[in-house]
């Protein structure tokens, strides 16, 4: 090996020993494809859920019209959870998986920063959602929920893959528009809960995996 | 011409001291448990280098305990951050001459 190599690889090993060290590199495209899914699914069971009996596709995107805690409600909120909760095992499964095949710690430095920085405004979305449905205010839930996500994206993304700043700010697009269009925000919401983690799953997983 | 090998530091020589300097150039302060995930090398490893770069002042040592663990962090010092810097430009300048 002449020496250009030799200089070559150690510039190469201390940069990928700076991204390790800094970025959350188990982060899975399989988990935002499975979350992507889970969400399209969960959106195909709310579509369900809605139908009033006209068969009016129109009445059962439209999550705007108060539903005075009727049984509707609370499967949609059911339906909502169950999502989540699928979800976040799924990801957080393919993703131990990736760390575990890089050789990394699953719960390092990196994973707790990039968690932390997600988790603020995730939280205080999750509470704003909550008082919405409190208040039987439904209109702009869907509106709410993809805004905050994307702001959490948003905020993780300097910790993790730059790919999920794009991502983010799609979801607030997104959101914005399902606030503005609130009569078809159940579109809004499989389109960034499930198509757009399908597509950014595939852009990570080919990129990363 | 300069000597383009002036600015090659002996003490940077190791792939394990090249690895902690990198770690301490892009977080403020490194666990040693951080340290030894990166880099991939055993403690005692870890330790005898991480004392030879302390004794350079090329980084600085700090003990504490969190409840009744020790925790060891490790930050570079100005000066280690500069030769470091100065490494990496000489190691740059050798592989266009190469």
């Amino acid at each position: 090996m002449n020496s250009g190599q030799s200089q070559n690889n150690d510039l190469r090993e201390i940069k990928s020993m700076m991204e390790k060290s800094t970025r959350f590199l188990s982060l899975s495209g399989l988990s935002s494809i499975s979350a992507g899914i889970i969400a399209l699914l969960g959106a195909v069971a709310g579509f369900l859920i809605m139908d009033d009996g006209s068969g009016e596709f129109i009445d059962r995107v439209n999550l705007e019209s108060p539903f005075n805690y009727d049984i509707r409600f609370w499967y949609l909120l059911a339906d909502a959870l169950l999502v989540l909760l699928l979800a976040s095992a799924f990801g957080f499964y393919f993703s131990w998986r990736k760390a575990k095949r890089l050789n990394l710690a699953f719960w390092n430095h990196t994973a707790r920063r990039t968690i932390y920085f997600f988790a603020v405004p995730m939280i205080v979305g999750g509470m704003f959602t909550i008082i919405l449905l409190v208040r039987n205010d439904v209109t702009l839930v869907a509106s709410s929920m993809l805004v905050f996500y994307g702001l959490s994206l948003f905020c993780a993304s300097k910790y993790t893959f730059g790919e999920i700043r794009y991502m983010g700010l799609s979801e607030i697009l997104l959101g914005i528009l399902a606030g503005i269009f609130t009569s078809c925000s159940l579109i809004f919401w499989a389109l960034g809960f499930g198509i757009l983690h399908v597509i950014y799953g595939i852009i990570l997983y080919k990129k990363y995996a | 011409m300069e000597n383009p090998i002036s600015d090659i530091n002996k003490v940077f020589e190791s792939r394990v001291r090249l690895g902690i300097m990198s770690v301490l150039m892009v977080n403020d302060w490194a666990e040693f448990i951080l340290l030894k995930e990166v880099l991939e090398v055993t403690d005692g490893n870890l330790a005898s280098h991480l004392k030879s770069l302390e004794e350079n002042n090329l980084i600085e040592v700090k003990k504490q305990f969190v409840g009744r663990k020790p925790r060891t962090t490790y930050r570079a010092t100005e000066g280690g951050k500069v030769l470091f810097k100065k490494h990496l430009q000489a190691l740059e300048r050798l592989m266009i001459n190469a």
